[in-house]
């Protein structure tokens, strides 16, 4: 693995104040002692939690990575490489009709004109050897990125219109785990505890599609060609100190509730790990 | 025995279609007692008409029956391009399904649709082609779409939709079968269900999704309804094949079997100039969705 020399060189001076410029952080990451993104969300307090399989040695692949943070987490816990992809463009998200016009204007206005910006500051930051591959789920190809031991999918099938597509093209290129962490519907799961079910949303500018509950994250899984071997309880995501104040919340019994199933606060999720099957 | 029903007893056939000279052909499912409850134009004089996922072509022969200028049937001739869950079985072929999707007899579907609409001397013309690659390139725009028990067939519901929507200049009418429970529990939460065998079957949604799946394709709905029946036809067993081990088997042998598979409808239309930009504010109210 490269290890570059941590927080050393002088371009890195003034990191806080790079951070600080940067528009929009999606992901709360440590970039030196005491340098913090304003993340939206912060996988810190989670990250522990979630069903890793021994990355250790492994040519590793992070699906939809923003800025880094499961990319960066994966050479922590010793991957031989770790590539990442994400999407050049936000026109090239899958947004819904209702919003198709105005959406990709509307986040460059929150976010800069440029994705990845983020991720390569803190590439930079923290010394990574991390590649980053402009690639949409739907064209994970080995003839265009190889084969992977590991690959990790966070947070992204929600956002797709075709998300058994994507799971499909993410299965070509995945030869020993998968480590599926994706958002749930906490009330519908303790409803329907083993139905496998999944709400439809494709409007507004969240530019959601479907959110399952964690019976249906794990029969996607399977019906895409994977076997799930461990699934571990609901855990949250917390907000993290960028996240913009939500309008409307949820009432406090909500809350309360979700943070009994979870065991924090922040949005719910189910993380599995996961093997193609034959 | 007439020659013609010799041919007709010949085939399998999904639809129960009625055939000059008494010929009733033994179908999996009879839409003619609600063909008269959806809304599909008296008369569709003049226009260009499309069924998609036509299979043996029940509603093409209808749309050709009220007067369509012209009607194009599309469907897959090779039932091995279905999509399949899982990875082995897709090329296998000759499976089994317990969906009532047939997969074993290949080209039996066209062979079907060309019996019928030469019996019929139907002016309808057949395209094999997925539902995904419908584009105005390939087959032109229609004033009348239909689409009926095919979203259910596939992995992408979302982005078949939107590969129709980019060839409907008029009206579309989508006939789907629901879930009845998910829809009377959550009316206003769209739900989907999903299948779970390994078979060419994905997700079913409520009445809610049926609709929410339409407008994220980018329809605006005119008008919507259900729950009403897809009877089954003479083709479809009445006896289960075998011993019923698990209560949902039980209940569709003993309820969904006489009465007809929970359906909906949803007719809708590209916006019109003005509202193609207008961002649709979906308030929704929850009634257990809540946590």
């Amino acid at each position: 693995m490269v290890q570059a020399e941590p927080y050393a060189t002088p371009a890195l001076g003034d990191l806080g104040a790079r951070v600080a410029r940067h528009p929009l952080w999606y992901h709360t990451l440590e970039l030196a002692p005491g340098v913090l993104t304003p993340g939206w969300f912060d996988l810190r307090p989670i990250v522990d939690r979630l069903p890793w399989p021994d990355v250790r040695g492994r040519r590793c692949l992070d699906v939809g990575t923003y800025d880094g943070f499961l990319a960066f987490e994966l050479e922590r816990r010793g991957a031989s490489e770790v590539v990442c992809t994400d999407l050049p463009d936000e026109r090239h998200w899958d947004w819904p009709p209702d919003i198709r016009g105005q959406g990709p204007a509307r986040l460059a206005a929150v976010a800069g004109p440029k994705r990845g910006s983020g991720f390569e500051l803190a590439r930079e930051a923290l010394g990574s050897a991390v590649r980053r591959v402009e690639l949409s789920v739907y064209d994970l190809r080995p003839e265009q990125v190889g084969t992977f031991d590991v690959v990790v999918c966070g947070s992204l099938l929600l956002h797709l219109e075709e998300p058994l597509r994507a799971l499909e093209a993410i299965r070509s290129v995945c030869t020993g785990y998968l480590l599926s962490a994706e958002e749930v519907r906490l009330g519908l799961s303790l409803l329907h505890p083993r139905r496998p079910l999944a709400e439809l949303n494709g409007s507004g500018e969240l530019c959601q599609w479907w959110v399952p509950t964690a019976a249906g994250h794990r029969r996607m899984l399977f019906a895409a060609g994977f076997g799930v071997e461990r699934a571990i309880r609901p855990y949250a995501i917390p907000f993290g100190s960028g996240h913009p104040a939500r309008r409307g919340g949820r009432s406090r019994l909500v809350l309360l509730g979700r943070r009994l199933v979870c065991g924090n606060a922040g949005v719910p999720h189910t993380a599995a790990l996961a093997r193609p099957r034959v | 025995m007439t020659a013609r029903s010799a041919e007709v007893t010949a085939l399998d056939w999904y639809h129960t279609i009625e055939l000059p000279g008494g010929v009733l052909t033994p179908g999996f499912y009879d839409h003619r007692p609600v063909v008269g409850r959806l809304p599909i134009p008296p008369s569709l004089s003049g226009m260009r008409c499309l069924d998609v996922g036509s299979s043996d072509g029940f509603w093409a022969f209808e749309m050709w029956r009220r007067g369509a200028a012209e009607v194009v049937s599309v469907d897959l001739d090779d039932p091995a391009r279905q999509e399949w869950q899982g990875p082995a079985r897709r090329d296998r072929g000759s499976v089994a399904s317990t969906s009532g999707a047939w997969e074993g007899d290949r080209g039996r579907t066209g062979r079907a649709f060309e019996l019928a609409r030469s019996a019929l001397g139907a002016d309808v013309s057949r395209l094999d082609l997925s539902v995904y690659d419908l584009s105005p390139e390939i087959a032109g725009s229609f004033d009348f779409v239909f689409m009926g028990s095919l979203l259910l067939h596939l992995r992408d519901p979302a982005g078949a939709l939107a590969a129709v929507r980019s060839v409907v200049a008029g009206r579309f009418l989508l006939f789907e079968p629901i879930l009845l429970s998910l829809s009377l529990l959550f009316p206003r939460t769209p739900l989907a269900s999903l299948w779970q065998l390994d078979e060419p079957r994905w997700w079913l949604p409520n009445r809610a999704g049926l609709r929410r799946l339409v407008e994220a394709a980018g329809f605006d709905v005119l008008s919507a309804g259900g729950p009403c029946a897809q009877k089954f036809g003479r083709g479809f067993p009445r006896r289960p094949p075998r011993r019923t081990p698990t209560l949902s088997e039980v209940l569709f042998w003993t309820v969904v079997r006489p009465l007809g598979v929970p359906s909906a409808w949803v007719l809708a239309e590209p916006p019109g100039p003005g509202t193609g930009s207008r961002a649709r504010a979906k308030t929704r109210v929850p009634l257990l969705g809540w946590v």
